[in-house]
């Protein structure tokens, strides 16, 4: 079942054109990887599709769950169901993770028109969440991100994500900054995550995160476009080949 | 301004038998008013008030307030959780009704100030404009002459005060009424304890109040106070204070403002015995037409203490707000640690924040530091919230409240915490 649609997305910053015709369609229940060099729009395509201030787009059209996902404001595609792991988290000094996760889970139980989530609820959804990411207490009692190592702020994403459960995760470079053992035990909870109603983009430069989240279809990137797709061997004989051999520009 | 000097001779005169009814006061008024006389009200061509116009308190005759208030206000049902067996309620500068004096079998004297005086005039007397030494401006000078009721409190040797103290003070006259109160806290050597004080005015007030609150903390004494500062309508308040700290004794004062027309907070801190620490710390949220004008002064008169100060503003619509830190280290006061810090939030273009440090420096060994910052919110942070899922309205106040709340963070008092952040909340979400 179709989860979102991405149409000739055309995004400028600043009046640059990054994004040039960008095509992509996921549905329920796959994940699917972009890899691409430097500056080919990766990181422009996750901030134009949850909507960051700055990002201009100039053409083309993204449905999600059947509604025009361009039109929706930055916390409607969120509630929507709609979330970024940030390549790099924002430190929130003086809130709180707790009262920030609290804040944000009643916020979505208010979009579908539910009641509050009950301390115990909350408290058991916390405690599942991050055993399943493996952070510790004292990260939950700090407030959000501020004087995480670059580890903790990768692997509290994650958490978020646990809590928040959404229909389609957009991994911005999450294997940046994780050492061998986190990136491993973040993977094993986005593997336990996965199931047939929701999907996954993962933005990577390398094949290593691939290695654990394994995908159903991989795009390479050029461009401001998808210039190559395929399966989980195209990122394997992208790491033996290079981008330029696979992009025929040797 | 010369015919309102006079205004205020003419009033001193016309109230002196209802001023003195016993209170053996007679020396400190009459100084007071002759200081008054001689210095007038403060103008903004002097440095110290130049955020601060006093014109509109020129313009008003203000009559001094005998109107008292018998009714108890309802003010617990907005307070939940900082209810205290030792409570003491003002309405428009005077004591109610029900309380005037409690005195404890451990020697704690706690009471309307006012009623100590007739009882026990000495204990008073030993205290009274003694760190108010000089009455520095013209409006110190006029709460020597003129000031009727207050609190005071008395903590002997050794003694802690387990419960919080709470004073609250609410102003509701719709006529132009003089308020000056005058409090005195005492803490003799070991003595310790925290008073809450809830301070506020209803939207159809006129009333001005000039206070002055003058602490001793003796040795190893530890005093926190926090406060609350809610003041609606054209409440005018000017509130000083005077802080004496003997050696080893730790003072903590903690202000949480929220709004007023025009408010003026002046601190005053001597530290004059070694190992001491003053810890002035402010949040302010300001909107409309509001005007607050902070003012901490300390002086490390003797080596080897600490001084910290750290305020912090929000401020929306046409207000007004300023901050001046000042920090004097005397020659003999060696290894000195003064720290000051000052950042704010400006949300509109027609807001306006001046921030003013001080040090005046004379001795070598010393670590001072001061920084301040006027800037917006954080679009990145503003990003981050509303991507997960929060509304622009909710995410600027989340973010708003917890840059105000940092202020507090050595606060131990969570109530008093759980109050401060809900009225922060309020007033954010108010805009």
């Amino acid at each position: 079942m179709e989860l979102i649609k991405i149409r000739d997305l055309h995004v400028n910053i600043d009046n640059k054109e990054i994004l040039k015709g960008f095509d992509l369609n996921i549905n329920r229940g796959e994940v699917h990887a972009i890899m691409g060099p430097n500056g080919t729009g990766k990181s422009t395509l996750a901030s134009a599709l949850v909507g960051k201030p700055d990002y201009e787009v100039t053409k083309g059209e993204v449905i999600f769950k059947g509604k025009d996902l361009l039109e929706m404001e930055i916390e409607e595609r969120a509630l929507e169901g709609l979330f970024l792991a940030f390549q790099y988290p924002v430190e929130i000094p003086g809130v709180s993770m707790i009262n920030f996760m609290k804040t944000v889970v009643d916020a979505r139980r208010e979009y579908r028109k539910e009641e509050p989530i009950s301390p115990v609820d909350f408290l058991k959804l916390v405690k599942r969440s991050s055993e399943l990411v493996g952070i510790s207490d004292k990260m939950k009692g700090r407030a959000v991100n501020e004087g995480f190592s670059g580890g903790e702020k990768k692997k509290n994403e994650i958490f978020q994500m646990a809590m928040l459960q959404p229909d389609l995760a957009i991994l911005d470079e999450l294997d940046s900054g994780l050492d061998i053992d986190s990136l491993k035990q973040v993977a094993e909870a986005i593997n336990k995550l996965r199931n047939e109603n929701n999907a996954f983009l993962i933005i990577t430069h390398y094949q290593r995160l691939l290695d654990y989240i394994v995908p159903d279809f991989v795009h390479i990137m050029n461009d401001g476009k998808i210039v190559k797709s395929g399966d989980k061997d195209l990122a394997k004989e992208l790491e033996s080949k290079g981008y330029d051999d696979i992009m025929g520009l040797n | 301004m010369v015919d309102m000097i006079d205004y205020y001779k003419e009033l001193f005169e016309k109230n002196k038998e209802n001023l003195e009814s016993g209170l053996q006061l007679e020396q400190i008024r009459q100084q007071g008013l002759k200081d008054f006389v001689r210095m007038g009200f403060p103008g903004n061509k002097m440095e110290k008030w130049k955020n601060f116009s006093t014109k509109s308190i020129q313009k008003n005759r203000y009559e001094l307030n005998s109107i008292e208030e018998r009714t108890k206000l309802d003010f617990f049902s907005k307070l939940s959780g900082l209810e205290s067996p030792n409570t003491i309620i003002f309405n428009n500068g005077h004591c109610s009704y029900d309380f005037q004096i409690e005195e404890s079998k451990n020697g704690v004297i706690f009471g309307s100030i006012k009623a100590v005086l007739a009882k026990y005039p000495e204990k008073v007397l030993k205290y009274f404009n003694k760190a108010n030494k000089q009455n520095l401006n013209g409006f110190n000078a006029m709460n020597s002459a003129f000031a009727q009721d207050g609190f005071f409190l008395y903590v002997p040797e050794n003694i802690k005060i387990d419960f919080p103290v709470l004073v609250t003070q609410n102003y509701n006259i719709d006529s132009y009424q003089l308020i000056n109160n005058r409090n005195i806290i005492v803490l003799e050597d070991d003595a310790s304890c925290e008073i809450v004080q809830i301070e506020s005015s209803e939207v159809g007030n006129k009333a001005f109040a000039n206070n002055i609150t003058e602490s001793f903390l003796g040795q190893n004494a530890q005093l926190t106070i926090n406060k609350l500062q809610k003041y609606l309508g054209n409440t005018i308040v000017i509130e000083s204070s005077f802080t004496k700290q003997k050696s080893g004794s730790n003072y903590s004062c903690n202000i949480a403002t929220i709004g007023g027309n025009k408010l003026r907070n002046d601190i005053h801190v001597k530290l004059e015995g070694t190992n001491c620490f003053a810890n002035i710390n402010g949040g302010f949220v300001l909107d409309e037409n509001n005007e607050v004008d902070n003012n901490v002064y300390i002086d490390h008169a003797t080596p080897d203490c600490d001084s910290n100060q750290n305020f912090k503003g929000i401020l929306d619509g046409k207000s007004k707000g300023a901050f001046t830190g000042y920090v004097l280290v005397r020659q003999d006061s060696q290894r000195t640690n003064a720290y000051q810090s000052n950042n704010n939030i400006v949300l509109s273009e027609k807001a306006n924040i001046s921030t003013n440090p001080f040090l005046e420096i004379y001795a070598d060994d010393v670590k001072c530091s001061h920084g301040a910052s006027i800037g917006r919110l954080d679009q990145n942070a503003m990003f981050y919230l509303r991507a997960r899922g929060l509304s622009e309205e909710k995410s600027k106040e989340l973010l708003l409240s917890a840059f105000a709340m940092e202020v507090f963070k050595d606060v131990t008092n969570t109530k008093f915490k759980e109050v401060v952040s809900k009225e922060i909340e309020n007033k954010l979400l108010k805009d």
